[in-house]
């Protein structure tokens, strides 16, 4: 069976419009989410600072912004499939249309418009599953790239600002009104983002690779987490890794700033790993970018640990947690594998094991 | 190359009584599911029942292809952001298609792989599943009957991997509206 590796990756996010700038940006101290809306519905977002935000036209900045973010991969080839994970795709294009979408509009509008936009030749996915979809494209991808029908895929995950995200999120009592506060004792919910990111997956050996993962959908509460679905997410993931829970030595945990989700997901760890290895978490410095979000915070952690720029943890965990974030990158060969959490609102819970092959 | 034996199938339009039809598996009618998760978890229960079965086993995988999800609870939480600056909490999640894979464990009791995914061409939903490693799959084509002409459907298979020294199976049909899918009992993909 091949191997999965991520060749290259290109992130745009609300840090920088690059993942060098990006890794600049959050080495000086990151940055402070912007307010978006008018009380009482407005809510902070990780919006991604181009120039054109503002511009009414929703698909051109779409289509700037996926540009840049697939252009950080290079050479890449066309004719591979492409998985696009997206939640919330182009409504932000036709939300305050007073007709709604179009009368022909369908999910794949945005997935064809991509295709064009970067003349790609070969089949185009949609994936969403929320959160996870980031997570179900890359796993669909590996699966393609494992069974030998594909050698290459791009995942493509897109997450831009739109107000029925915001107000959807907002009306579900789920968001912060300040920086999120994973895992802090007052931690009050979550602050979505912007993100492009484009992960390169092919079969030649690179640094990073997808040594195992797993998707567990729990039907126990369509708007939360669940421990049990965690737990059972890391053994199967660990499983097909063909590792145990002593192998991990860094943790990239989910950690939106949720008061429930955040610890379901430690308890839900704790009946895994009897001691927590190191963790971190990314979405106090982009936001929680849903869609793009397993995409987005794993091509930003696969940088900082390149780098050595690490995020620093933005305030103290809450004592009956018992768990804080590591204030600087596991040394190796601790950290060879990891593993990157998304959890997901409609019960979705997924981790990938990534070996650090370097 | 591997070749998949069809334990069960859901094909058929939705006949005019698929809601009390869905109440009955049920046990009671449901609460808080938009229109194309109802209409996407009646086709999946048929299609269980067809097969035998009330759960899917541990590892399996469920897939649910759709061009146009949930399209009348999105323009519905869409039309309420218009108006009043949010959508109801209910609303908005009826808008999201994924929610029908946390109503189908809920239904169901189960718990595993499960994602909904867009294509144009609707095999490729079957081929991208086929591709992993799951051996026990459950596939799902749901489009509701909406307001611009979409033509209702909720069409499944329930499909497991066979040994490969199982018998030479034909080729998989085309899409999964071919009457061709009726009488096949196994095929090769």
């Amino acid at each position: 069976m091949r191997g999965v590796f991520l060749q290259r990756s290109g992130l745009v996010c609300a840090l920088g419009a690059d993942l060098p700038a990006a890794l600049a940006c959050l080495e000086a101290g990151g940055v402070t989410p912007a307010r978006l809306g008018t009380p009482p519905q407005a809510w902070p977002c990780f919006t991604i600072a181009d120039a054109s935000a503002a511009a009414p036209d929703w698909y051109a900045r779409a289509r700037r912004l996926i540009r840049a973010a697939v252009a950080q991969c290079g050479e890449v080839d066309r004719r591979a499939p492409l998985f696009l994970a997206s939640c919330s795709l182009d409504v932000g294009a036709f939300e305050d249309a007073t007709t709604g979408p179009g009368a022909t509009h369908d999910c794949l509008v945005l997935a064809d418009a991509v295709r064009a936009w970067l003349d790609w030749q070969g089949p185009v996915h949609w994936v969403s599953t929320a959160c996870t979809s980031s997570h179900n494209a890359l796993l669909a991808a590996a699966d393609g790239i494992r069974a030998g029908a594909f050698t290459h895929a791009l995942v493509l995950g897109v997450e831009l600002h739109n107000r029925f995200s915001s107000a959807g999120f907002g009306a579900l009592q789920l968001l912060d009104v300040r920086r999120p506060r994973p895992l802090a004792a007052d931690r009050a919910g979550l602050v979505l983002g912007e993100a492009v990111a484009a992960l390169w997956l092919g079969d030649a050996s690179a640094r990073w690779r997808l040594a195992g993962g797993a998707n567990v959908v729990s039907g126990a509460d369509p708007a939360g987490a669940s421990a049990a679905a965690v737990a059972a997410m890391c053994r199967l993931a660990l499983a097909q890794a063909g590792l145990t829970p002593a192998d991990i030595g860094l943790i990239k945990l989910q950690a939106a700033g949720s008061p429930a989700n955040d610890a379901t997901e430690l308890a839900g760890l704790r009946a895994v790993f009897a001691t927590l290895p190191a963790l971190t978490t990314l979405k106090a410095e982009i936001g929680h970018t849903l869609g793009a979000s397993g995409a987005a915070e794993l091509a930003l952690l696969c940088a900082c640990l390149e780098s050595g720029v690490w995020p620093r943890p933005r305030a103290a965990a809450e004592p009956a947690l018992d768990a804080a974030f590591a204030s600087r990158p596991p040394e190796a060969p601790a950290r060879r594998y990891l593993l990157a959490n998304i959890l997901g609102f409609g019960g979705g819970h997924s981790t990938l094991v990534v070996e650090d092959c370097a | 190359m591997s070749q998949w034996q069809i334990l069960g199938r859901w094909l058929a339009a939705p006949p005019a009584d698929w809601r009390d039809r869905l109440v009955a598996r049920l046990g009671s009618r449901p609460r808080r599911l938009g229109p194309w998760c109802e209409l996407g978890l009646f086709g999946a229960l048929e299609c269980l029942a067809d097969a035998g079965e009330t759960r899917l086993p541990e590892a399996a995988l469920v897939s649910v292809a759709s061009l146009h999800g949930p399209d009348r609870a999105l323009r519905d939480a869409l039309a309420q952001l218009r108006e009043d600056g949010l959508p109801l909490p209910l609303g908005f999640l009826q808008s999201q298609p994924n929610q029908l894979l946390a109503h189908f464990c809920a239904a169901t009791g189960w718990q595993g792989d499960a994602r909904t995914l867009g294509t144009r061409a609707p095999l490729d939903a079957l081929r991208i599943a086929t591709q992993g490693a799951a051996d026990e799959l459950l596939l799902g084509w749901v489009d509701e009957d909406g307001k611009h002409g979409h033509v209702a459907c909720s069409r499944w298979l329930r499909l497991r991997r066979q040994p490969a020294d199982a018998s030479a199976a034909p080729p998989c049909p085309g899409a999964p509206d071919l009457p061709a899918w009726l009488g096949l009992d196994a095929f090769r993909l």
